[in-house]
């Protein structure tokens, strides 16, 4: 009985979390990019916050990266950056093996070189979506067994 | 140690390491996530590696009478494969603390290359779930034996 109500909690748990961490880390969103790149509708690959884009670049994509073109690191949608590193082809200072180039403000907590601090908050949301795929397979592949084993 | 217990130890590493790396923003930063990625390429060759006798001998069954799980987890394993390779090729082409210009990827489609990096992530993250979702059995019966 506890087992049961226990793997009830897990499923919930699970269902609950991936269906925030699918808005959390855009999952659809950066799943269809490929698709809108691969058709070429880059229009809407930036989200609705994603500004006039240099270079050449299509409209609605965030530029970042260069002096004077870093921008906050919120022009994605919901406040993730959406096409971080579109523009980076301009980037005047690579540094190999060293911080890169110039970061967006805003986004202190992380730095190019090692001495970034260790945070695994923002994995979290992947793992719930993984284990979402790992929990629907299993309840499909049981689902299967058992109609298999009764026909 | 015996081959399945390092297997075990090994695929779990993956799996971890696959996590962390799929926010560049987590852990060690930009820096953890270029280096990680490079290794992690390493590793999944290893895991190849250690199933090939699975893979060779599914891959001369694959057009005759084998199951339909079977069948699945080839065609899973072949897109996971597929996904990596895509992944890492796309890493390179952008990657900013490491150096891979001399590769020669051509910068004005960086943007190309940034936008496939992330949607085959994703792509690959989902279908790295269906893959362990497949192998469960095998975790749990492993997980049992090693206590």
């Amino acid at each position: 009985m506890i087992k049961k109500i226990l793997y009830w909690v897990m499923v919930v748990v699970i269902v609950v979390g991936a269906v925030y961490s699918y808005n959390k880390v855009g999952f659809g969103r950066n799943t269809a990019m490929l698709f809108q790149t691969a058709f070429g509708d880059a229009t809407s690959m930036g989200g609705p916050g994603g500004g006039p884009a240099g270079g050449g670049q299509a409209p609605g994509v965030r530029p970042e990266g260069g002096p004077g073109q870093a921008s906050s690191g919120e022009g994605g949608s919901q406040g993730r950056p959406a096409m971080e590193g579109a523009g980076e082809q301009q980037r005047p200072n690579f540094q190999p093996g060293g911080a890169g180039g110039a970061r967006p403000q805003g986004d202190m907590k992380m730095g190019g070189g090692p001495g970034g601090i260790i945070s695994v908050r923002n994995v979290i949301p992947y793992a719930f979506i993984l284990a979402f795929f790992v929990l629907i397979t299993c309840i499909i592949e049981k689902t299967i067994r058992r109609f298999y084993s009764k026909a | 140690m015996r081959k399945v217990n390092f297997k075990f130890i090994h695929n779990i590493f993956i799996l971890v390491v696959f996590l962390f790396l799929m926010d560049d923003k987590s852990f060690l930063g930009e820096w953890f996530h270029e280096w990680a990625g490079l290794c992690i390429c390493l590793f999944f060759i290893l895991h190849k590696a250690l199933n090939w006798g699975w893979i060779k001998g599914t891959t001369k069954r694959l057009f005759g009478k084998i199951p339909g799980k079977v069948r699945l987890n080839y065609i899973m394993d072949l897109l996971l494969l597929i996904g990596f390779i895509l992944i890492i090729w796309s890493g390179m082409a952008i990657s900013k603390t490491i150096n891979f210009s001399w590769l020669g990827f051509d910068q004005d489609h960086r943007m190309i290359y940034r936008s496939m990096h992330t949607s085959v992530s994703m792509l690959t993250l989902a279908i790295a779930g269906i893959h362990l979702g497949l192998h469960w059995d095998w975790v749990i019966a492993r997980f049992k034996r090693s206590k």
